[in-house]
């Protein structure tokens, strides 16, 4: 009788233990697969809110002689200059270790770059003028990039 | 000393129901993940193409004239339909690098229109995955469509 049992006992847990096994490769498996999304999602999230951020506030300023581009640290920063009860303010936006900083400011003041306001983080940052109405911004974040043209309504050139 | 007695028939009938019910909970785990995957990876494509989208539309609104529109296009575009609305297609690989596959495909169709003073051009531009995407039926290939219109007055039209 004992001998009987016997095969069937050693196939019940030849099959347990491939259930087992099969148990932890689907947990192993949804663990990878969850750490990319977040990832990847943290990476989406860096590249699109810097970017769109910048198209905001450049819409935002869009009036003539409102928006230019000045060298800080050796990089091109974005500077939005704005006017309230006749006094000038200045809004910063630039590459400061590792991540892009904003900072609001009045225009005759000199400010620190660690005193600006860290929006998100990003490998790389940069502003270019390519025409007096085209910026192109450029973001790489944890190996991927994006870039944004953005025109500027205001600097239109008649025909 | 007790012995442990195994039943044998009751026991391979419980293990086939437990592989059975293990085989249909792992199946259904498995689309999800492929889902939840797939899902990320549309959402990538949303991203990316919307900057390339929302860029190329940027620089068409900056042109003075439709000529300049036509050259950029000419320029940054692989191929182009002379058909009536003039339709440019550039191809993108799987990592939104454009000419070095065709995974992916922006295609932009610009309509002129004269009308009083200047050219009104009806602009569609779309971006669209080649393949479908795996284990996700809604949405079809499309990823991001913007529709736009640029006016190019013939003189004048600027605004401060």
């Amino acid at each position: 009788m004992e001998k009987q049992n016997q095969f069937p006992f050693i196939l019940i847990m030849l099959l347990y233990l491939i259930i087992v096994i099969l148990s932890v490769l689907i947990i192993f498996l949804g663990k990878n697969i969850y750490d990319n999304i977040n990832e990847e999602r943290n990476t989406n999230y860096n590249l699109r809110v810097s970017l769109s951020y910048i198209a905001n506030k450049l819409r935002q300023s869009d009036k003539s002689g409102s928006v230019e581009i000045k060298q800080v640290n050796g990089e091109n920063a974005l500077v939005l200059n704005e006017e309230y009860d006749d006094e000038q303010y200045q809004t910063w936006i630039y590459f400061y270790e590792g991540g892009i900083y904003e900072m609001f400011t009045d225009s005759e003041n000199t400010f620190d770059l660690s005193d600006g306001m860290k929006l998100v983080d990003a490998d790389v940052f940069n502003i270019e003028k390519v025409r007096d109405d085209l910026y192109r911004f450029y973001a790489a974040s944890n190996e991927k990039s994006s870039e944004l043209y953005l025109s500027i309504y205001s600097k239109v050139v008649t025909p | 000393m007790n012995k442990i007695s195994l039943n044998s028939k009751v026991s391979l009938l419980e293990i086939i129901f437990s592989v059975i019910i293990f085989a249909a909970a792992g199946i259904i785990m498995l689309n999800c993940f492929g889902i939840a995957r797939f899902t990320q990876i549309r959402a990538n494509d949303k991203a990316a193409a919307g900057a390339i989208i929302q860029s190329d539309i940027e620089i068409i609104k900056s042109l003075k004239n439709p000529t300049e529109m036509h050259e950029f296009l000419d320029d940054s575009y692989d191929d182009k339909s002379s058909d009536n609305p003039i339709t440019y297609t550039k191809y993108f690989d799987e990592k939104w690098v454009q000419g070095r596959g065709k995974d992916y495909t922006v295609t932009i169709s610009v309509e002129e229109e004269n009308i009083n003073f200047g050219v009104l051009v009806s602009i569609s531009i779309s971006a669209k995955k080649t393949k479908p995407y795996p284990f996700i039926k809604k949405g079809g290939q499309d990823v991001y469509l913007v529709e736009s219109k640029k006016f190019f007055p013939l003189t004048g039209g600027a605004y401060e």
